[in-house]
């Protein structure tokens, strides 16, 4: 497979995330989008993984960015219950108390 | 495995020799997870009374570090790990200084309100979170390696987003969601221009002359696009412009020690990141404009939203976003004044904020609040503790007779002279801006000696007695600040000694 079409999956994934991201006003679907951007990261780095001269730091790259990932998806999850908990809501725009 | 080592011409064995080198240089970081790991079991193995075994394990555990730090000090640079690493006298120093904060935080929980105390010693997973934090800070400090700078980034976040959301209140697990969206969001976007900057140069090593070249040979825009999508995640820890939008409400959250220790570790930490990015990106990389649009800013949004606020933790959020911006300027003026600098800068923006936070949360534990309003004429029923508050805020707006003062004359005069050198108008609108901002900063700082010595104070019935072990550890945060800038040549004769060459 050429390089440019997965480069430019990457760019799609990215570009997909971040749309989610900043739209979506639910916050597990703006986790999900955060999710995209880093796989499309991932995605790039595989890639140009091919062409590295010294070995496949890219893929390792990725391997880390995968655990690294799941740890903050995990805390991501257990803060939105804390906030259902205390909300009754998981929607951005209703969880604004602090303002200034 | 072999086939790389093959071809980078090392034998197994070599490496292995160079693995165990570089942990002997790594004693700081094997003593913080180790007072890490003892914190744990101390936390499963007793059941209670537990505050005194906490104090003693998390106290000397970083008191050691510091004390180790200090021990490797050098002026020569060393190579750790293949290169993944450089150890220089510049991150022992930050090192030190890190440690020390932590010491600091301890101290201000000890002394904080019952609920904080609560926090950080009745269970053990806040202590634990701090040492991660120092943990990803001292990597910060050291890595050359792209792989490694975004692990130690996202060490340090999600250490802050269970230490601002997993335990506590409504407001806290709003701060901590918000805090949590936008660290993910900055980090994807940061990893996603790292790929980027990998596939241009086909290494991940900052310091390798592929990374350099490779750099050169790159179009302009793909490179400015690459570039600025990194700095996001760096920016986003140093908390400036346009990536700090989070720090007031989890600023205004989280109890005092905590915030201490997030105004000013992390903050240090992106910002020597910051400058070895920038510093190892070839001259035909034009960095000036684009920091100085985020420190111009950062300086400007943080001041005038300051002006507004009721809270103090809050306003002091807003002043650490300028503050993030003057941190900038060192980097910006790119030369060897610039880096001294900004060190200077960086290390009395830790003792300032140390002490500001210290002594708020004096004033915390005994009206209950944070708001600016509280504090109403309690600078006259304890004129001591009045009047270190009044040095430390003078100290943060940059006026003599406190370091505050010398802090920002270096970074004033450095950037001067290097718009002389170089005559580049970016330089010139920077300075202009920063004067401006300097004076715009006066009105909030003084809000809270305004409040303190010429309002009367309300008849609530709140116990003023001040206690003296508070009164002695102020005095010994506040010190620092007005002997450096009675012997500021002390400090940069320090600074003369520093190796800012990785």
């Amino acid at each position: 497979m050429p390089l440019n079409f997965v480069l430019f999956l990457g760019a799609l994934l990215f570009c997909a995330g971040l749309y989610t991201v900043i739209t979506k006003k639910n916050t597990i679907m703006v986790l999900v989008g955060v999710e995209l951007m880093l796989n499309a990261a991932n995605v790039n780095l595989v890639a140009f993984s091919r062409f590295d001269a010294v070995g496949i730091q890219g893929q390792v790259f990725a391997l880390f960015v995968i655990t690294v990932a799941a740890a903050e998806a995990a805390i991501g999850l257990a803060l939105v219950v804390k906030v259902y908990q205390h909300f009754q809501t998981a929607n951005i725009d209703e969880i604004n108390e602090l303002k200034g | 495995m072999r086939a790389v080592l093959a071809q980078q011409n090392i034998s197994l064995t070599n490496f292995l020799n160079q693995v165990a080198e570089g942990l002997g240089y790594l004693q700081p970081e094997i003593t913080l997870v180790a007072t890490l790991i003892l914190l744990l079991l101390f936390d499963l193995i007793f059941k209670k009374n537990k505050a005194f075994g906490f104090t003693a394990i998390a106290s000397i555990g970083f008191a050691l570090v510091g004390v180790l730090a200090l021990l490797q000090w050098s002026s020569e640079t060393v190579s750790l790990f293949g290169g993944m690493l450089s150890l220089t006298n510049f991150s022992l120093l930050l090192k030190v200084a890190f440690s020390f904060g932590g010491l600091v935080t301890l101290l201000i929980a000890w002394r904080g309100k019952d609920e904080i105390k609560a926090e950080f010693f009745k269970s053990g997973e806040t202590l634990i979170m701090l040492a991660a934090l120092l943990l990803g800070a001292f990597f910060m400090t050291m890595t050359m390696n792209l792989l490694l700078v975004y692990v130690s980034i996202e060490l340090v976040s999600i250490a802050s987003y269970i230490l601002t959301g997993l335990t506590g209140d409504r407001k806290r697990s709003e701060a901590g969601i918000k805090y949590l969206i936008f660290g993910a969001a900055s980090s994807a976007i940061m990893l996603y221009g790292m790929s980027w900057l990998y596939g241009f140069t086909g290494t991940l090593q900052l310091d390798s002359d592929s990374f350099y070249a490779g750099l050169t040979a790159v179009p302009m825009l793909p490179l400015i696009i690459a570039m600025v999508l990194t700095l996001a995640g760096f920016l986003f820890k140093l908390g400036a412009f346009p990536l700090h939008i989070w720090s007031p409400d989890v600023y205004e959250a989280t109890p005092t020690p905590t915030v201490a220790m997030f105004s000013a570790i992390p903050k240090l930490a992106a910002l020597t990141i910051v400058f070895r990015l920038v510093q190892l990106t070839p001259d035909t990389f034009d960095w000036v404009p684009i920091l100085t649009i985020v420190a111009i800013a950062s300086m400007t949004v943080g001041n005038f939203s300051a002006l507004w606020q009721k809270d103090a933790k809050r306003m002091l959020a807003y002043s650490s976003i300028a503050h993030a911006g003057f941190l900038l300027v060192g980097i910006i003026t790119h030369s060897e004044t610039g880096n001294e600098a900004m060190l200077f800068y960086g290390l009395v923006y830790l003792i300032m904020n140390f002490a500001a936070f210290f002594l708020i949360n004096q004033f915390e534990s005994i009206t209950g609040s944070t708001k600016i309003d509280s504090l109403k004429g309690l600078g006259r029923s304890m004129p001591f503790a009045g009047v270190l508050m009044v040095l430390v805020m003078v100290s943060l707006t940059g006026l003599p007779p406190t370091a505050g003062f010398n802090a920002k004359l270096y970074i004033f005069s450095a950037l001067w002279e290097a718009f002389g050198q170089q005559e580049n108008s970016w330089l010139l609108w920077l300075f202009i801006f920063g004067l401006f901002n300097t004076v715009v900063s006066l009105f909030y700082y003084l809000k809270i000696p305004y409040m303190l010595f010429f309002k009367e104070l309300q008849p609530n019935g709140i116990q003023t007695k001040g206690r003296s072990a508070d009164y002695i550890i102020g005095t010994l945060l506040v010190l620092p600040l007005l002997l450096l800038f009675f012997r500021s040549d002390w400090f940069v004769d320090l600074m003369n000694t520093i190796n800012f060459v990785f």
